[in-house]
């Protein structure tokens, strides 16, 4: 099956919603056109893991094909025709992507390659480490605590933001999307998005004014 | 004050980002079935703000939703990193980058194997037809769903150009015999300085053949003779339509020569 995603979704969910059907009934050759056409799409939710090594990555896209033909193709039959089939097959893989993420194995992995690294790339596109980013208070162990607590009071005052800030300033800071993607993801145009960061920001500074001063140091104490 | 304030969120960030991986989806959280139709916009209106007003709430889910998008509209993402058009590709979109030293397989954002250390040159597992646009495997010479060739040696080229030359040559050729004769002839004058004046007029000859070998002979002999007899309407009719024709043959002949050079230029630019 060629899946033009030229077309309007619509027509490709009723192309696939037969495909499934067809898997549903046992019948090979779906299986076959299933796993060679979406195999494709699927290779981007494996991005995440690409400090690992090939096999692991191999040995979880098996898991992934065979976990969705188990209990009568019950993850298959799940999806109800909301979205189009690649997507809804991404994000089995990305929460299995997850979940392995999460696994004993994956942290022991982890403590040599953090992940901080390849967050905040140098202008010259070399990782730093978390202590070059962080400012110099956090050093210790004692400005690691406060900094836990001071961590709450951020949360605090983001909950008390409206909705709409509190989701670009979420998707910006912490998710690390651009401000053009996120306009996609919630269908507004660019420069209410920009106004809206700009917004939040400013009023998230003035809650959170007790915990720093104008000046060169971070006034740590609450 | 701003830079402090930013320096705060941003450790809060990072700390976020070691949390985010031990969190799980609570029973409020919509089910994935929504959560892939607001990534995919195939959503109702109703169905859109249900999904947006929980997001703002939930710790979880604005996690799962970049994940999710981000997998799903990688392109985007790494448009920093697209390849730039040479003639030897003819593809478009990478995903994953190979090192060429130690063969380890690196995200696109990086610039530098994380293995080994080298700089990554711009080779993807996964691209794009450039005329079809649909996914092929790297390392692909030709497209599964068109069958054009991806891969294009200097040779290929060049033979493409000959093909479209050896077209296009005959046919100008015929239209336009008498002009080839006078440059021939002005060429081979060069070669004979003793007859050299001779050559030269028979030259002269072969250009005013060229020009009245054409339809136009009959427009200005009747434009003469109009002329001659001195009516003015008359006259202006035919050189109305002298005009004409002569736009005529200018648009045919750029036409002609813009439909060969999209042809190339198709070839090399587009998306």
């Amino acid at each position: 099956m060629n899946t033009d995603y030229s077309q309007p979704k619509k027509e490709i969910i009723k192309q696939e919603k037969e495909l499934v059907q067809k898997c549903d009934q046992g019948d090979k050759s779906a299986w076959e056109e299933l796993i060679s056409t979406y195999s494709i799409y699927i290779e981007n939710s494996f991005n995440k893991l690409h400090g690992f090594s090939r096999d692991d990555i191999d040995d979880l896209k098996q898991e992934f094909w065979v976990h969705l033909q188990k209990n009568k193709c019950n993850a298959l039959k799940l999806w109800r025709g909301k979205s189009t089939l690649s997507t809804w097959l991404n994000c089995i893989a990305t929460n299995k992507v997850r979940d392995f993420l999460r696994s004993k194995h994956a942290k022991e992995i982890q403590k040599t390659d953090s992940i901080e690294m390849s967050l905040y790339p140098d202008k010259n596109g070399d990782s730093r480490t978390i202590e070059e980013i962080l400012p110099r208070e956090v050093e210790g162990p004692l400005e690691a605590v406060l900094m836990e607590e001071v961590s709450k009071k951020i949360k605090e005052a983001i909950n008390k933001l409206e909705a709409n800030y509190r989701n670009v300033i979420r998707l910006r800071e912490f998710e690390h999307l651009k401000f053009s993607q996120i306009a996609k993801l919630l269908k507004k145009p660019l420069n209410t998005v920009l106004v809206e960061y700009q917004r939040a920001k400013e009023k998230l500074s003035t809650i959170l004014k007790p915990y720093y001063e104008d000046g060169d140091d971070i006034k740590w104490d609450i | 004050m701003v830079r402090q304030f930013n320096k705060l969120l941003r450790a809060y960030g990072i700390q976020q980002a070691k949390e985010l991986l031990l969190k799980e989806k609570s029973h409020d959280c919509p089910d994935d079935n929504l959560i892939c139709g607001f990534v995919d916009d195939t959503l109702s209106d109703e169905e859109r703000a249900v999904v947006e007003s929980h997001i703002a709430t939930c710790d979880y889910c604005p996690h799962h939703v970049a994940d999710l998008f981000k997998a799903i509209f990688q392109q985007d993402i790494n448009s920093g990193h697209k390849i730039k058009f040479d003639k030897k590709r003819r593809f478009t979109m990478p995903n994953e980058i190979k090192c060429s030293k130690c063969q380890f397989i690196n995200s696109v954002e990086s610039k530098y194997c994380s293995q080994c250390g080298k700089p990554l040159e711009e080779s993807p597992s996964i691209i794009f037809c450039w005329k079809c646009n649909k996914i092929v495997n790297f390392g692909n010479i030709y497209c599964n769903h068109c069958g054009v060739k991806l891969v294009a040696d200097k040779k290929d080229a060049k033979k493409e150009l000959y093909e479209a030359v050896k077209k296009w040559l005959p046919e100008t050729m015929r239209e336009n015999k008498w002009l080839v004769a006078a440059i021939v002839t002005i060429l081979v004058s060069f070669a004979f300085p003793a007859v050299f004046i001779q050559f030269c007029i028979a030259a002269g000859i072969f250009g005013g053949m060229w020009i009245f070998d054409s339809v136009r002979r009959d427009m200005l002999i009747k434009l003469y003779r109009a002329w001659k007899s001195g009516d003015k309407e008359k006259i202006e009719i035919i050189t109305a339509e002298l005009k004409k024709k002569i736009s005529e043959d200018g648009r045919s002949a750029k036409e002609k020569l813009d439909s060969f050079t999209d042809k190339f230029r198709d070839r090399f630019t587009k998306k």
